[in-house]
């Protein structure tokens, strides 16, 4: 059994390291990983992988609370509805069948795979020509003060910012949330967007005030995971410890790497991950038998 | 905005800054002592503990007696506790970080944010995974 604890802290020393570079949390390698590979119940899987989502959050808002470009009000308003959606989700994701879970999971990193595959030019023509500042903020972000600002390092100057279509914002956020209670995953992802696509925050205030919500949504899953009794103590703090870690260097080394490459093999590793979950699904579901299964 | 006014909300902002990094620092430091030493006394302990984790314990003296007997399952439990407990306790601290601020509203959201983890408790506690 101690063998098994080893190999779970590198799978998920990977899992956080890999995401890290691809500015993914590690929920969509966790979640596969055990149940593939060491053929854990996917409420387990589940359950582990939203506890080391909550780990790596702290770590990574700790250090963009410190370089103060988190929007905490912001943050705050959002986790309404990213708390809500993450409530919703996990009592759904605890009343599912595993193997219909597995199904969604597939689609999921299916489409992920898909979106992160296409980069964007976009943020630095808003930066350079202004276009954050020229927003205005809606009536609730006028009344709750959700506009801020913070120093670009890289443009050495300050961005001010104002949010828009906080409403619309509220609503795609709560999606991120219910991801997290069905799936266990952050869903950073759809936060960044819903902020910045949606509600005109720039980029990097979007990542860091999204890092720092995705604790208090992912904690809301975890709490019914905790109670509903699906946390295996023995698989989450060999999970927990390694992505923890595994983001860590990640961030680290992130700027030195061509990120080319890294999405290229992000890509075809979330196809084969899609493909295995949805062929375990069909298998659990249908006895469906699919060439390749783990 | 005058520039009063903006000289308050940053000072505001740093405040709560400063709040929310302190619990996070403590919680997470916590957490990796308590999943430290639970590990390494699943190590020293080997094969002679329980093959599955999943049971909690049945009351507070069966989680006492195995922490002073140093079964690795009541450190790793704890780890998860604080691990989940540091969010957690980050929303309720920052209610009076914002009530200190009289900053009223925002005292409102984050209670709301707040009772929605309440109310999780109680979902989890109705409802059981279903293992199907």
């Amino acid at each position: 059994m101690l063998t098994t604890f080893v190999l779970m802290f590198l799978v998920a020393i990977f899992a956080g390291f890999f995401g890290a570079l691809v500015g993914v949390g590690g929920g969509v390698i966790i979640v596969p990983a055990l149940t593939l590979l060491f053929h854990l119940p996917i409420h387990s899987a589940i359950a582990a992988s939203i506890v080391s989502v909550i780990a790596t959050s702290i770590a990574g808002a700790l250090s963009y609370v410190d370089q103060q470009i988190t929007n905490v009000r912001l943050g705050m308003f959002l986790e309404i509805s990213t708390t809500a959606g993450a409530l919703v989700g996990a009592l759904i994701g605890v009343l599912m069948h595993g193997w219909v879970l597995s199904l969604i999971f597939g689609a999921l990193i299916f489409y992920m795979a898909i979106i992160s595959y296409r980069t964007r030019k976009v943020e630095d023509r808003m930066l350079e020509s202004g276009g954050y500042e020229a927003k205005t903020d809606d009536k609730i972000a006028r009344t709750l003060r959700l506009y801020g600002n913070y120093h670009d390092e890289a443009l050495k100057r300050e961005v001010n910012y104002h949010a828009t279509k906080t409403v619309e914002g509220s609503l795609i956020s709560s999606l991120a949330g219910v991801g997290s209670g069905l799936l266990g995953i952050g869903g950073g992802v759809i936060k960044v967007a819903a902020m910045n696509s949606m509600m005109g925050i720039p980029m990097k205030a979007s990542v860091a005030t999204s890092k720092f919500m995705i604790g208090v949504t992912a904690a809301t899953s975890a709490v019914v995971y905790f109670i509903a009794g699906g946390i295996n103590q023995y698989t989450v703090a060999p999970v927990a410890l390694g992505t923890m870690l595994g983001a860590t260097m990640g961030s680290l080394i992130m700027n030195k790497l061509h990120s080319k490459v890294i999405k290229t093999v992000f890509f075809v590793l979330m196809i084969y991950l899609g493909y295995q979950m949805i062929a375990k699904g069909l298998l659990l579901g249908f006895n469906i038998k699919f060439p390749g299964l783990l | 905005m005058s520039d009063k006014e903006l000289q308050f909300e940053k000072s505001e902002a740093q405040f709560i800054n400063r709040v929310v990094a302190f619990i996070l620092a403590t919680g997470m430091y916590t957490t990796i002592g308590f999943y430290l030493v639970g590990l390494i006394l699943l190590f020293i302990k080997g094969d002679s503990i329980p093959q599955v984790a999943q049971q909690y314990f049945h009351s507070f003296g069966d989680f006492f007696s195995s922490l002073f007997t140093l079964d690795p399952r009541a450190f790793l439990y704890l780890g998860t506790v604080s691990l989940i407990l540091t969010p957690v306790s980050r929303v309720f601290i920052s209610i009076f970080a914002f009530w200190k601020e009289k900053d009223f509203k925002f005292v409102g959201i984050t209670a709301i944010v707040f009772l929605v983890i309440v109310a999780s408790v109680l979902v989890g506690s109705v409802f059981k995974i279903n293992v199907g």
